[in-house]
């Protein structure tokens, strides 16, 4: 496995890589609530992204 | 703990739906113990209890408050593959993702909780837990793909408080859009 790779893993998987994609996805899911309005993925979104917060929030137990 | 035989090979992805399948059970748990009680207070009311706790929780999980909460905090035995190199990871994942076997060391799964059990709808709850399963499995496949020893657990801990910032942060923003939907009263 070349160091690029080593290197390109370590970024992408870092815990707080992770926790500032779930905060992209997060105003992302804001952001099409404010623009598009009420529509099924209103519904649908936000939820999966505050169980997302909530699971990774639990990940000091493992 | 990567030495268990859980965490290798496919074994890992089993675990991680064994994660989604808990996860998604403890939501409609909560959702169907949750419409028992709704009936006690219109929705608009529930809305602003949720808020309310969900306010308080941060604060907790900021630090600025201390206050007890309940968790169970048993670990579920690493060594399940006795139960097969399917079943093993299956069983330890769903346990796990039920959170109802573990360490909770986070405020942020009681908020949601609360939520799922007085706010959300049949395909609210599905989604929530799904996405629960799948920030849990997010932790676990994180952990493995960064490093082979541990590491990931170190790189948590040397940016704890500003992951834990952030995740509020990823928590508060969904939160205050289905708090604040019309359709809630």
């Amino acid at each position: 496995m070349s160091w690029d790779l080593v290197a390109s893993r370590r970024v992408a998987f870092a815990p707080l890589s992770i926790a500032t994609g779930l905060v992209l996805l997060a105003t992302a899911t804001a952001a099409q609530s404010v623009l598009f309005g009420p529509s099924v993925l209103d519904g649908t979104l936000p939820w999966c992204v505050l169980g997302a917060a909530a699971g990774f929030a639990t990940s000091g137990s493992v | 703990m990567l030495g268990s035989p859980v965490w290798r090979g496919n074994a890992r992805y089993v675990f991680c739906g064994g994660l989604v399948l808990g996860a998604l059970t403890t939501a409609l748990g909560l959702l169907v113990g949750g419409s028992l009680l709704r009936f006690a207070a219109p929705t608009g009311i529930w809305r602003w209890v949720i808020m309310t706790a969900t306010a308080l929780l941060i604060l907790r999980e900021l630090g600025v408050l201390r206050f007890w909460l309940p968790q169970n905090k048993r670990l579920v035995p690493e060594y399940v593959d006795r139960h097969g190199p399917f079943f093993g990871p299956l069983q330890f994942g769903f346990e796990m993702g039920t959170s109802v076997r573990t360490y909770t060391p986070s405020a942020l799964p009681h908020a949601a909780a609360l939520t799922v059990a007085f706010i959300a709808g049949p395909w609210a709850a599905i989604c929530c837990g799904i996405g629960f399963g799948l920030g849990r499995s997010a932790m676990t496949l994180g952990n493995l793909y960064y490093s082979n020893d541990n590491r990931w657990d170190v790189a948590w801990l040397d940016h704890e408080r500003l992951i834990r910032a952030y995740l509020v942060v990823a928590y508060a923003i969904p939160a205050t859009v289905i708090l604040s939907q019309p359709a809630l009263g």
